[in-house]
């Protein structure tokens, strides 16, 4: 199949899970430009997608988790527009803390900017609202229906403008035709918005848009809106279930199935050898705190943990139904699911949790990594992966030394940017400049 | 280091300028497509002339009505053009503007401390309450003045607690212990108040400058109220000699009474100058910027700056003052209107000559040699009606390279400004202090 490629992303990393405190994690720098620099130039020499920036609304100053600072993300990825050239830049924005008239001009600016790179990951929060007003964060459906009516108002803004609207006459003074901008007038349950944007229409038309949702409503939303889905698959049989679910979903809604790109998040962790793979392993399981890990799967499960020996596994009748109110549900779940397994402690639980927050434990040598990964697109778990190296810096530089040359060998990734824009180069179909809606 | 008091110098970065047709000069760089190369060249421009910062200005909404002719000169969201240009540029501070009134205190105080770490210490916020674009927030119409601004002082209160949220040394980075941070040194802010409940941290550390400098441009009494008890860069808009001085003491009267150190805040007028090698080709490029506008425009623009229809009238007549509403029944843009009303009625001038000043958006204009531009600086300077100016150009990148080629090196060889960047982060570069941290004070 010469036209299917894996897609590769980078999930940047602020030095969660203990690896910050290896030699080599450069988390000194990781508040400074030059460590990112580094970071998303060596990305695109190795052609990777897109550089992704995740997000939190909050910052939990009781752990010693380095991911208690860090960039916001639109800040953060619009400082990389000036050192790249053709890599993607996509940041996690929130529909539950921001306005959309706000985020459909930062978006279009960096879309301009970067001249078609920019991407949106749409998440509607599962946390921070004690920082946003008094009132609690609305439940799931809510977020949902909030987060549909914010991306139309987005859409609509960002086709205020068609492409055709630009003029730059001089001579006779045309500078813009009005007539081809519009108003949006959307009255709808959470927003009044009358447009149009203030930004012209920008390259892509619209920002590729990303989407993570693991529930049943995450999931439709996802299918019938995302372009790129960024998932939590444990393992290959749960990821080959997932991708087949959305891309069903997908037919069911009368859209193309390839239209939507599934790349499950993995923190691979590689080494040279064998041998120092198990120590990494070893290494980063050392530096989980069980405690608060237990706190937080207590927490995200809804149910009590504290009276349990590390080595018991968790008595069934308290996993019925454990995780349903989880502010991440679908996260919860796979957690939930890997619990009831025969024979599986609460240790274990735990250790899985803080290890993948629910997502692919990749461990291996360079070939291990190709390989794996090689099995997981081909079986139809995958489009590409959400990477995030689970040691860093060493860690990332192996897989773009020597993973990606083996990819390439082996003809599984693109080696070139071949189009213009982030749209163009993941195969997505462009967007035409008059779309009212795009 | 000097001990002469030094001049500071900022200018306002756009398209094509704030004049609205100055994208039709051959010299503008208005195309199809807008470049990020077109801003780093402006801010490496205001870096060679040793600025002090770059600045965007803002607005949140879109006149549909203008955009046939006018280039807009708000159109980029300004903070992310600020931090794409960290990167390109090492010394000239960031400066962006941000509505208190259609954003979140939590998204902006960490927007800018994230443009803060990322330019090494040389992010600004210039905080305005927004008079327009109510209608894309889902509101009917702005809230009064008074309502903007008590917004607009819980803003920044809470802003400011956020950025002090972590102490100094709260970063702790022990790679044997495994210990990141302290969490005793990073403090909930628990901030209740009529309008906003944030409860805090930040979620990210202290920055460079401790705090990005705060920057406020309003000089309604509402807004010198708040730029005097918050502001530490003033952006206003006097021409007239005996109002700078006056504004000048008025703001550090107030401040004062705000406990606020001596020479806070710094205030910094805008300027438009059309500056050129010989008064004679100065005076040129002004005709060749004012024939871009066609009569009808004039009116229009005349109209507008004074809320009334001119529309009988010609562009060489001058205004009745019966005609012109009282300056109290006029919301938004209030002071702004003052000063074109008194340019009407008291100094007479013309349609004409009105839409000039409109078209640099009623900055003070000046049009001269580089010697001369450079005498009315420094005699404004010299009488403390100014630390320093803001450059509101009416044509870029043209005035803002004749201003750097022609005016800086005069005032140089003044010893009226610097021959080279002292230091590295804005407050250095405006001898601001790095604001003590509220908790650190604490256990002191």
């Amino acid at each position: 199949m010469p036209d299917r490629r894996i897609r590769l992303g980078y999930f940047a990393q602020f030095g969660a899970g203990g690896t910050w405190r290896r030699p080599d994690s450069g988390i000194e720098g990781a508040l400074g430009f030059e460590y990112w620099r580094r970071i998303v130039q060596r990305l695109e020499e190795a052609r990777f997608d897109f550089f992704f920036r995740g997000d939190l609304l909050a910052a939990n100053p009781s752990t010693d988790d380095a991911f208690a600072s860090y960039f916001e993300p639109l800040t953060h990825v619009a400082s990389l527009i000036g050192v790249t050239e053709s890599i993607g830049l996509v940041a996690t924005v929130s529909t539950s803390f921001t306005e959309p008239f706000n985020l459909a001009r930062a978006m279009a600016t960096i879309d301009h900017l970067s001249a078609g790179r920019a991407g949106w990951n749409l998440v509607t929060s599962g946390l921070g609202a004690e920082n946003f007003g008094s009132a609690p964060l609305p439940n799931e459906l809510e977020r949902y229906a909030r987060a549909e009516e914010y991306l139309e108002v987005v859409r609509d803004l960002w086709g205020s403008w068609r492409s055709d609207a630009v003029i730059v006459d001089r001579e006779r003074g045309r500078r813009f035709d009005a007539s081809r901008v519009h108003a949006i007038d959307h009255h709808g349950a959470h927003f009044d918005v009358a447009g149009p944007l203030n930004v012209a229409r920008s390259p892509q038309s619209r920002p590729v848009l990303f989407q993570a949702g693991g529930s049943d409503r995450g999931r439709q939303f996802a299918a019938s809106l995302a372009e790129v889905t960024f998932s939590a698959s444990p393992e290959i049989e749960h990821a080959i279930r997932y991708r087949t679910d959305m891309r069903a979903r997908r037919a069911a809604l009368g859209l193309d199935p390839d239209g939507l790109i599934v790349m499950p998040g993995t923190g691979a962790v590689i080494a040279r050898t064998e041998s120092e793979v198990d120590e990494l392993k070893a290494y980063i399981r050392d530096q989980y705190d069980l405690e608060a890990g237990r706190r937080s799967l207590a927490a995200q499960l809804g149910i009590v943990l504290s009276d349990l020996e590390l080595d018991e596994p968790i008595p069934p009748e308290r996993l019925v139904g454990a995780g349903e109110h989880a502010a991440r549900v679908g996260r919860a779940k796979v957690h939930a699911v890997f619990a009831a397994r025969d024979g599986v402690t609460l240790r274990q639980v735990i250790v899985e949790s803080i290890a993948t927050g629910g997502h692919w434990q990749l461990f291996g040598t360079p070939v291990q990594i190709a390989d794996q990964l090689q099995e997981w697109f081909e079986r139809g778990a995958a489009d590409g992966f959400m990477l995030s190296p689970g040691t860093y810096m060493d860690g990332l530089w192996l897989f773009l030394d020597e993973v990606v040359p083996i990819l390439a060998e082996r003809g599984l990734v693109a080696t070139e940017y071949e189009g213009g824009t982030f749209r163009e180069n993941l195969g997505l179909v462009p967007i035409p400049g008059d779309a009212r809606r795009p | 280091m000097t001990s002469k008091r030094q001049m500071h110098f900022g200018v306002s970065l756009g398209d094509s300028g704030v004049h609205p047709r100055a994208w039709r000069l051959p010299s503008s760089r208005s195309s199809q497509t807008p470049s990020i190369a077109h801003f780093i060249d402006l801010a490496k421009t205001a870096e060679r002339g040793l600025f002090d910062m770059v600045f965007t200005a803002d607005g949140l909404e879109l006149n549909r009505d203008r955009i046939a002719t006018e280039q807009p000169w708000r159109e980029f969201e300004p903070l992310l053009l600020m931090s794409a240009l960290a990167v390109s540029t090492e010394r000239v501070g960031l400066v962006s503007t941000a509505s208190t009134t259609f954003s979140e205190p939590y998204n902006i105080a960490r927007m800018f401390a994230t443009l803060d770490h990322i330019s090494g210490g040389r992010a600004a916020w210039n905080a305005v309450t927004s008079h327009r674009g109510a209608e894309n927030f889902g509101m009917a119409e702005v809230p009064v003045h008074e309502v903007r601004y008590a917004r607009a002082t819980e803003f920044i209160e809470v802003v400011i607690a956020l950025w002090d949220s972590w102490e100094p040394d709260a970063k702790v980075h022990d790679v044997e212990n495994g210990v990141y941070a302290d969490p005793s040194k990073i403090h909930e802010i628990d901030y209740v108040g009529d309008v906003f409940s944030v409860k805090g941290p930040l979620n990210i550390s202290r920055t460079p400058q401790g705090r990005p400098v705060i920057v406020q441009a309003g000089s309604s009494s509402y807004g010198m109220e708040l730029g005097a008890k918050y502001g530490e860069v003033i952006f206003t808009a006097q021409s007239d000699m005996a109002e700078s001085v006056r504004f000048y003491r008025q703001m550090h009267e107030l401040a004062a009474t705000f406990g606020r150190g001596e020479n806070e805040p710094l205030i910094l007028p805008g300027i438009s100058p059309i500056v050129a090698p010989t008064e004679a080709e100065a005076k040129e490029l002004f005709e060749t910027l004012t024939d871009t506008m066609p009569r009808e425009f004039m009116i229009q623009m005349a109209s507008d700056a004074l809320h009334v229809d001119l529309g009988g009238y010609d562009v060489g007549d001058t205004v009745p003052e019966s005609i012109l509403p009282d300056p109290k029944e006029v919301e938004g843009h209030q002071s702004r209107y003052t000063i074109f009303r008194a340019w009407a009625v008291e100094d007479g001038l013309t349609i004409r000559q009105l839409a000039q000043r409109s078209a640099a958006h009623g900055h003070w204009l000046m049009v001269g040699s580089g010697e001369q531009i450079a005498d009315i600086l420094q005699e404004r300077f010299e009488a403390y009606g100014a630390d320093g100016f803001n450059i509101v150009p009416q044509a870029l990148p043209l005035v803002l390279e004749n201003f750097v080629d022609h005016v800086v090196p005069i005032l140089q060889e003044r010893g009226l400004y610097r021959t080279e960047y002292e230091g590295s982060t804005l407050r250095e570069h405006l001898g601001l202090p790095v604001p003590e941290n509220a908790w650190t004070m604490q256990h002191a």
